[in-house]
């Protein structure tokens, strides 16, 4: 069994009543996909968490300009001119 | 009531000093306005990837080694989930299985001598944005955000619980702060988020670990010894009290010196880490890794031993002197070019530290270089000079940035060593005195430091004191008979 609200809570989510048990239900049949890949003998194998042969590439440590204020104001994702607003983050 | 024994582990985010931030080409420099450092990376806009930036794989190496930690060939990224506004991803790209460096400690000294703090990992990743509240955080509708300080590369080093005081957490952060400013990794600067502490504490009778506490954020090294001495307090009297010590997270109240506990509704800390796709494991070569060592510095602790041993200057100057770079390599600099140590020393702890508190400037942006220093100790020793005005020459030289000598001329400070010059002002003062000299006739010999000081006074100090007392003491002789 899930803990639908725990998810609720990790998510940032809030459902409504009707939502959580039909959500809690799918989320449930997604993890017994995995219950079934669990059958597997996976012994000895190590994890593929990486494509093969991917390789990490490092960059220089040289300045590039990023994107402009302005035009971050321009597509509204900036406010109050300076800075992103956002709802007020509760203090401790 | 037997003794509660404190154990305190510290978790610290050192700032890396590169010039770009870990994932991306945006500038890392401090107090730009708000917002202008940011690109689609480090503002998590979709589609956007991470690429490593190569100096911060060095300098996490660097400071690994220094702490002498076991740097890791295959080290992997994780995502570490949360949702805060300021973080745009709602991830934060951080490793976790296997850090760049592990296994290692710092050695510091106490009052009960060295102690070796252990260290238990030390991981490369991004820092957050930052909000900014205006007015009353209690009031105000909204925050804001910068996200300048977005994708700035730290390194968290996370300490075994191996500290037993405030003070040695103290001298840790202290010692450790003096480490990443040797090795040029790091700014340190607590004032300005480049270096920031949580600490955990608990205390217990017996040897079982108690329940521990976390205290968040400590942003200054007095911050870091108060919350540590009033946490410790705090959990001793409520187990005192038969209570028991609550597992939470605590901030520092800076204007009480009082932790106070965190709401614990967020407390739920279930961060679901699971491995970057979007960066492979990175892969150091041991070649790689062998440069770096055999580059590093030598580092604060190492220094001021050498600096007793090959100096033989007091422990506390040789403590005082490496605790910066700066200073160290000024005042080896001039023990180069004068080959007189002690009185480097002692003229760079007193009166040219009274100038830089005074000024508030660098040891680097003054004037009196070594040659400066060369000439000044020179004139002590062939005599042109007393070691009383010397004082004044080198606090002068300070100040105008002229040379000794030229102090030397301009204020006529040229001791008096010329016997017959002197001899006449001493028969002045025994004549000025009748009472002092009578008293020194009849057996009260110490008031001879009074004429001394009269001949000194009148000479404006510039008389050679052995030549004064000599003399002086030959008059009085004379006048006995």
């Amino acid at each position: 069994m899930i803990d639908i609200e725990k998810i609720e809570h990790l998510a940032a989510l809030e459902l409504k009543e009707g939502e959580k048990e039909k959500i809690q239900k799918d989320i449930e049949e997604i993890i017994h996909y995995f219950e079934i890949l669990k059958e597997v003998d996976t012994n000895g194998i190590e994890p593929y968490i990486y494509m093969k042969g991917a390789h990490l590439f490092l960059r220089k440590d040289q300045v590039k300009k990023g994107l402009d204020r302005e035009d971050l104001k321009k597509n509204r994702i900036l406010s109050q001119n300076k800075f992103y607003k956002v709802k007020r983050i509760m203090g401790e | 009531m037997s003794e509660y024994k404190p154990t305190i582990g510290l978790e610290i985010h050192v700032q890396l000093a590169t010039k770009t931030k870990i994932f991306c080409s945006c500038s890392t420099e401090f107090g730009d306005e708000p917002n202008t450092n940011v690109c689609p990376v480090c503002l998590g806009l979709p589609g956007a990837l991470p690429v490593l930036n190569e100096k911060v794989v060095e300098y996490a190496v660097r400071l690994g080694s220094a702490l002498n930690m076991t740097i890791n060939k295959v080290s992997t990224f994780y995502r570490k989930n949360y949702f805060y506004p300021d973080l745009p991803k709602g991830y934060q790209i951080t490793q976790y299985a296997i850090p760049i460096a592990s296994e290692g400690f710092l050695e510091i000294k106490t009052k009960k001598g060295k102690r070796k703090i252990r260290i238990q990992r030390g991981h490369i990743e991004e820092d957050a944005g930052k909000s900014i509240h205006t007015g009353d955080i209690t009031e105000s509708q909204y925050s804001y955000i910068d996200f300048n300080r977005s994708g700035v590369p730290l390194m968290e080093i996370v300490t075994y619980p191996d500290i037993e005081t405030a003070e040695e957490a103290y001298e840790f952060l202290v010692l450790l702060r003096k480490t990443v400013r040797y090795l040029g990794v790091s700014s340190g600067d607590m004032e300005k988020g480049a270096l920031r502490c949580d600490v955990n504490v608990s205390v217990s009778k017996n040897d079982k670990i108690g329940t521990k506490v976390e205290i968040k954020n400590l942003n200054s090294f007095k911050s870091v010894r108060r919350a540590v001495e009033y946490e410790v307090k705090r959990q001793i009297d409520v187990l005192e009290n038969g209570g028991s010590v609550v597992q939470e997270t605590r901030h520092l109240n800076e204007k009480t010196g009082e932790t106070v506990a965190m709401r614990t509704k967020e407390e739920l800390n279930d961060y679901r880490y699971f491995p970057e796709p979007d960066l492979p494991p990175l892969i150091l070569t041991d070649e790689f890794i062998e440069k770096i060592k055999k580059e590093l510095p030598e580092l604060p602790l190492q220094k001021e031993e050498r600096f007793i041993k090959e100096y033989g200057i007091k422990e506390d100057y040789a403590h005082d002197i490496a605790s910066s770079i700066e200073l160290a390599n000024y005042f080896e600099a001039v023990c180069r070019a004068t080959k007189k140590p002690k009185e480097v020393a002692n003229f760079l702890m007193t009166n040219i530290m009274k100038y830089l508190n005074k000024t508030g400037k660098q040891i680097t942006e003054i004037s009196f270089n070594e040659k400066k220093f060369a000439e000044f100790l020179s004139l002590i020793d062939n005599g042109t000079i007393s070691k009383n005005i010397a004082k004044e020459v080198i606090d002068q030289s300070l100040e105008t940035g002229k040379s000794p000598k030229e102090i030397v001329k301009e204020r006529g400070l040229v001791q008096i060593t010329d016997e017959d010059a002197i001899k006449e002002i001493v028969l002045e003062v025994l004549k000025e005195n009748p009472k002092p000299v009578s008293q020194y006739l009849s057996g009260k010999t110490q008031t001879i430091g009074f004429l001394i000081g009269q001949v000194m006074k009148k000479t404006k100090g510039k008389a050679n004191p052995q030549i004064v007392n000599k003399l002086l003491r030959n008059a009085l002789m004379k006048m006995k008979k």
